[in-house]
């Protein structure tokens, strides 16, 4: 029997799979389609501290091998998740991740140190790269968090101080050097690092020269942003010592091992749920398989292992 | 002047209860060319009618590979003992895809899903009008199958010309009636089959003004007899916030099914949201068949 367990900070999880913030609801819309006990952990849809009604209509596109989508991070808010969505959490197998976004340092705090009183609750993941949605956080001339590494700093530190959990700060790739970004929130004190949100994209339909989605532009997902996520995560691999979690178009377990010997810890399935609710069963199965064909008793071994990797 | 109040009777409903969502691998028994562009696709599935509800639909994955990516929503035209036909239009690299199909594929297919039409109580009399636009017609054929024997139904259809006319002859040995409008006059009425809905339901309006209309040789005091009107609507966006215009305007009762980009079918992504009077709903979870009323409609 292969060893598939990992560990990220101070979490634990059984495998290295994780169902990606935003494509997997809260668990329990889930919980219908598929069976949850093959995830190591599942990451909650994006809460903010007020509800957001998310960007206008329409919001997704497919695109070659892939999809755009501007929800713009809708959600009911923090009071909602603590009575509505907290229940089922604590009743599944699965390690719980709550990913937060806030408006200003304050609101971030707020809700790191309300989810962290959570039992259920194994760790945060710090939304500071969605595409869709233009942070107010301070001036600057960066529309995401993720692109400013002083402000990346900042939150990763403010979050520090309100919260034991393990921290996760997931990343943009709309940046000239990711790894300027990943090293900041290293040192602001975050415990691992998730890569790689969205790539901004843009579809235009030319029969009405009007762009395909409401907000004209949209974050990239699916097969066809997996070479820019593994060379993302590759790059970090090499910059940062705290775990990766990679993302980026994993549809199957060859796509994962791929990450895993990119320098990931755990990946993230995303997009691959919205097709099959079930993937990440499949993907297990996949790496489970692979280990065995090739005598590989701990997945722990495979991190981080590409061949020719020199400067 | 009569109070629109009192014109026509609303028809009361059952709550339709949820049904459980599955992913199952359909074999196609047939899928062939109805009209030109427009197909319908035969597949199995063990106790369809047992689970399906007019007006839910299907998501498909119609290839293994990534492209197209996502699975494509269908609506259930006929629902059948073991077996649901989908009416479809070949309009992109999907639906071309899908059309190339054969007898004994498989198709990979999450559903029924969403919440269908509420079909009136039986026993209650009225009529029923079916409205569709092009291939929007597809899920009211399902949904005149489960009307027959409680109401009349009266289908009307519209479209561009005379060649998007589809389904009209199912729906007459149904025992519907049918009226048509297109956009050129080569079939039908003229104009916009909008014309034919307020038409229809003036009628009614004006034969009793200032009560409700009765069935013929009854009077008001036999309320059970009572008649009423309720409409159903499928198309392009414009034509349901039309329609559902309309029969706000004679106080009847209009659910609509509309249509949006989905990711998942499923509530997951949030993609399909569109604005109704309570705030943002999503077509595939809340729908795709919602009270008109209910809609904001941009048009």
């Amino acid at each position: 029997m292969e060893n598939l367990k990992i560990t990220i900070g101070r979490l634990t999880l059984k495998n290295p799979l994780i169902a990606a913030s935003g494509t997997f609801g809260y668990g329990e819309e889930m919980a219908r389609l598929c069976d949850l006990s093959g995830l190591g952990a599942i990451v909650t849809k994006t809460i903010t501290l007020e509800p957001r009604e998310g960007n206008p209509p329409p919001r997704i596109v497919e695109t070659p091998a892939g999809m755009l989508n501007s929800i713009g991070l809708e959600n009911k808010g923090l009071k909602d998740f603590m009575f509505n969505k907290v229940k089922f959490l604590e009743k599944i197998d699965a390690r719980i991740i709550v990913s937060i976004a806030g408006g200003s340092m304050a609101e971030f705090q707020t809700l790191a140190e309300t989810v962290s009183g959570l039992r259920c609750v194994a760790a945060i993941e710090l939304n500071l790269s969605c595409p869709n949605v233009i942070h107010t956080l301070q001036s600057s001339r960066y529309q995401l968090i993720a692109q400013d590494r002083k402000a990346t700093a900042a939150v990763v530190r403010a979050v520090r101080k309100k919260t034991r959990l393990t921290l996760i700060t997931k990343l943009t790739p709309n940046v000239t050097d990711i790894t300027d970004i990943g090293k900041a929130a290293e040192d602001a004190g975050s415990d691992a690092l998730s890569a790689i949100n969205t790539i901004l994209g843009l579809s235009i339909d030319i029969r009405t020269g009007k762009p395909r989605l409401g907000r004209i532009v949209g974050g990239l997902s699916g097969p066809a942003i997996k070479p820019v996520a593994l060379r993302c995560v590759w790059q970090l691999s090499r910059a940062v010592k705290i775990p990766i979690i990679g993302s980026g178009g994993i549809m199957t377990g060859s796509d994962a091992l791929e990450f895993i010997i990119a320098g990931c810890r755990a990946v993230q399935i995303g997009t691959a749920h919205f097709i099959d609710p079930e993937a990440s069963s499949k993907i297990l199965d996949e790496i489970k398989t692979f280990l065995r064909k090739n005598r590989i008793r701990d997945i722990m071994s495979l991190v981080g292992t590409l061949a020719g990797k020199g400067d | 002047m009569c109070s629109a109040t009192c014109a026509i009777r609303s028809y009361s409903y059952f709550k339709m209860t949820k049904k459980t969502v599955k992913k199952f691998i359909a074999p196609i028994i047939s899928n062939r060319e109805i009209a030109p562009g427009y197909f319908l696709l035969d597949v199995k599935m063990p106790g369809a009618r047992q689970t399906v509800v007019p007006g839910q639909f299907f998501n498909i994955k119609i290839t293994s590979g990534i492209t197209p990516l996502l699975r494509r929503p269908f609506s259930a035209h006929k629902i059948e003992k073991d077996a649901v036909k989908i009416l479809y239009k070949v309009v992109g690299q999907a639906t071309t895809m899908l059309r190339d199909k054969k007898c004994g594929d498989t198709l990979d297919i999450l559903g029924p899903l969403g919440n269908g039409f509420s079909i009136p109580a039986a026993g209650r009399r009225g009529t029923a009008f079916l409205v569709g636009g092009g291939h929007g017609v597809a899920p009211l054929y399902a949904l005149a199958e489960r009307l027959k024997g409680h109401t009349d139904i009266t289908v009307l259809i519209g479209g561009r010309s005379r060649e998007h006319i589809i389904g009209a002859g199912e729906f007459r040995k149904l025992g519907a009636e049918v009226l048509v409008a297109t956009d050129d006059g080569s079939s039908g009425h003229r104009g916009f089959v909008t014309d034919i809905l307020e038409g229809q339901l003036r009628r009614i309006f004006d034969a009793k003004k200032g009560g409700v209309l009765y069935d013929r040789g009854y009077t008001k005091n036999d309320a059970h007899t009572r008649r009423s009107a309720a409409v159903y609507a499928c198309g392009p966006a414009p034509m349901l916030s039309a329609v559902s215009k309309i029969a706000e305007g004679y106080t009847t009762p209009c659910q609509v099914s509309v249509e949006e980009y989905m990711g998942c079918g499923t509530g997951i992504c949030m993609g399909c949201a569109i604005d109704t009077t309570s705030g943002k709903k999503l077509v595939c979870r809340d729908g795709p068949v919602f009270n008109g009323k209910d809609i904001v409609w941009k048009t």
